[in-house]
């Protein structure tokens, strides 16, 4: 039996893991940034579930969240970053500070969390690391520009630790789900105030008044989060763990079009070389 | 003939690109940290290069400097954030303020520098935003987490950005380069002073293995740089160097062959299936 520490368990794909975890008879720390809102999932698990408090901005907090998860259950060997939000604005729309709050809580929390667990998993040579990315991570769409680089940093970042711990015996995952069924255009979308009528026509139409996807996604919570476990506790996990067939369609349409640019282009891409008698540094 | 300016260009890639696009008869505003950097090309080119004081990460100064360019030359045709350096720690030893000057001047700094030149791009129907990134972002290295993050950031925002501006007759193109000889390695490169023992091997730092060669020239870069800016179709993504293009290929063929292997699980997450 295992010990999952997973955040933004309070809705959406989060609560989702939270119960199929804890169903599935494991222990889990589960965190949200009001712990009032996970309390009634974590009273049904007495034994095996500790709620608790986490804005994983708060440096504080996610050092006291992952001692409190460790003291109760001896160990963290899952960490699920899952807690995040989106935020709509064209590029040119956004403000400094929602785009910092973004980042604070999309990437740099998740980085804080992966520092704190650390220590514990290199001491043990084993532990696996989740983090929650998206499918809008490879497909950039209008009006996401500030949402995909917190994504894609978050990528960027997990790629290269994914090198460094392996030999050391833990694994790291990114999950990019496609879109699911859960509340993350409603409550968890955060937009710009300002609105420039030249993106009326392109991230205009994914403002929260004027999107349509809410309610209709594919894909359903609960078997991604089965789908999830399944990965962890499997021997073999891809890097990067697709969910949905939007998921799968997207990121070979993404694959297929950036190969096709870089043969468009190969012929200039291969003049910059000294020539290879003087390639010597 | 059309306007540049070019951030970062008192070495490396962005000062070989002012100074071939200043040759082939275009007008550069050429900003560094520190204006003295340029002296020589501003004596040579006393009507077509401007340089100018801008730190990336001082959005007072971009606006100073973006409003002065457009004053001077009537107008910025071709954007190309090219200021950033390196930092080299495994992710735990990343230095959290180490780290958010990373992203201040290698992420918010291209940021600032696009809000503050697309008004009046947008007024004129027409520019080129082009932002330097790496392979660095295909092939990530232990070590590079965070550059890597950042420079993730900065093509994932460049994706959204183009199809926000394509419509209004503006370009969004992203530069790939691999290993180029120039002061990356040197003066453009940080690391973090946390030094955790467990990284040591997998970051290399044990022996004494001679880093490898880097196989780009600069001048060259720059050349492709202006040829795939002045084609009618600038490409969304321009790769440069043959090291970089095969490690592309590498790791775009993995990556297909992932989601190829892990199909039937991804699929059975639809609500359908």
């Amino acid at each position: 039996m295992g010990t999952w520490f997973i955040t933004g368990a309070s809705s959406g794909l989060g609560a989702a893991l939270a119960r199929a975890v804890l169903d599935h008879g494991d222990n889990a720390a589960i965190s949200a940034r009001n712990a009032d809102h996970v309390q009634d999932l974590a009273d049904a698990y007495p034994d095996t579930a500790l709620a608790v408090q986490l804005d994983v901005t708060d440096h504080g907090q996610v050092v006291a969240a992952v001692n409190a998860a460790t003291d109760r259950f001896g160990a963290v060997d899952v960490l699920v970053n899952n807690a995040g939000h989106g935020y709509r604005a064209a590029v040119e729309e956004a403000s400094v500070d929602e785009v910092d709050g973004l980042f604070a809580t999309n990437f740099f929390g998740p980085v804080e969390l992966i520092k704190q667990v650390l220590p514990q998993m290199r001491q043990r040579r084993s532990g696996t690391i989740v983090n929650v990315s998206s499918i809008g991570a490879p497909r950039s769409n209008p009006a996401s520009g500030y949402y995909t680089a917190t994504k894609a940093a978050l990528e960027g970042m997990s790629d290269a630790l994914n090198r460094e711990v392996a030999p050391l015996g833990i694994r790291v995952i990114v999950v990019e789900p496609g879109a699911f069924r859960t509340d993350f255009s409603g409550r968890s979308l955060m937009q710009s105030r300002t609105a420039i009528d030249d993106y009326a026509d392109t991230a205009g139409k994914r403002r929260k008044e004027n999107d349509e996807t809410h309610g209709t996604q594919p894909g359903d919570p609960d078997r991604a989060a089965q789908v999830i476990i399944a990965t962890v506790e499997g021997e073999r996990a891809p890097f990067r763990l697709l969910l949905g067939t939007d998921a799968v369609r997207i990121v070979r349409d993404e694959l297929r079009g950036r190969i096709e640019e870089i043969d468009a282009w190969a012929h200039v891409s291969v003049t910059t070389d000294f020539p290879s008698e003087e390639a010597h540094a | 003939m059309t306007t540049w300016l070019i951030t970062g260009a008192s070495s490396g890639l962005g000062r070989a690109l002012a100074e071939h696009v200043l040759a082939a008869g275009h007008q550069v505003v050429a900003t560094v940290r520190k204006t003295s950097a340029l002296d020589d090309l501003a004596a040579a080119y006393p009507d077509t290069a401007m340089i100018a004081a801008l730190d990336v990460t001082d959005s007072f100064s971009i606006d100073a400097a973006v409003t002065t360019a457009e004053e001077r030359f009537g107008g910025i045709d071709v954007l190309v954030n090219n200021a950033g350096y390196g930092y080299t720690a495994a992710v735990e030893e990343g230095e959290d303020e180490a780290v958010a000057r990373l992203f201040a001047t290698n992420f918010f700094g291209p940021v600032e520098m696009i809000k503050a030149t697309l008004p009046g791009m947008r007024r004129r129907g027409k520019g080129l935003i082009v932002n330097i990134s790496s392979v660095g972002v295909r092939i990530t290295i232990p070590g590079g987490g965070y550059y890597s993050a950042a420079k993730a950031a900065l093509e994932g925002l460049s994706g959204s950005l183009r199809k926000e501006v394509e419509p209004l007759g503006l370009r969004v193109m992203v530069v790939e380069p691999g290993s180029f000889r120039t002061g990356f390695r040197g003066r453009s490169a940080d690391r973090s002073a946390v030094r955790i023992d467990a990284y040591d091997q997998v970051l290399g730092r044990t022996g004494n293995s001679a880093p490898s060669p880097q196989r780009g020239a600069p001048d060259q870069a720059a050349a492709a740089i202006l040829h795939a800016a002045e084609d009618v179709k600038p490409p969304k993504l321009l790769v440069l160097g043959s090291d970089a293009l095969d490690g592309f290929r590498a790791a775009a063929a993995d990556a297909a062959r992932d989601v190829d292997r892990f199909e039937q699980l991804s699929r059975s997450t639809d609500t359908t299936a």
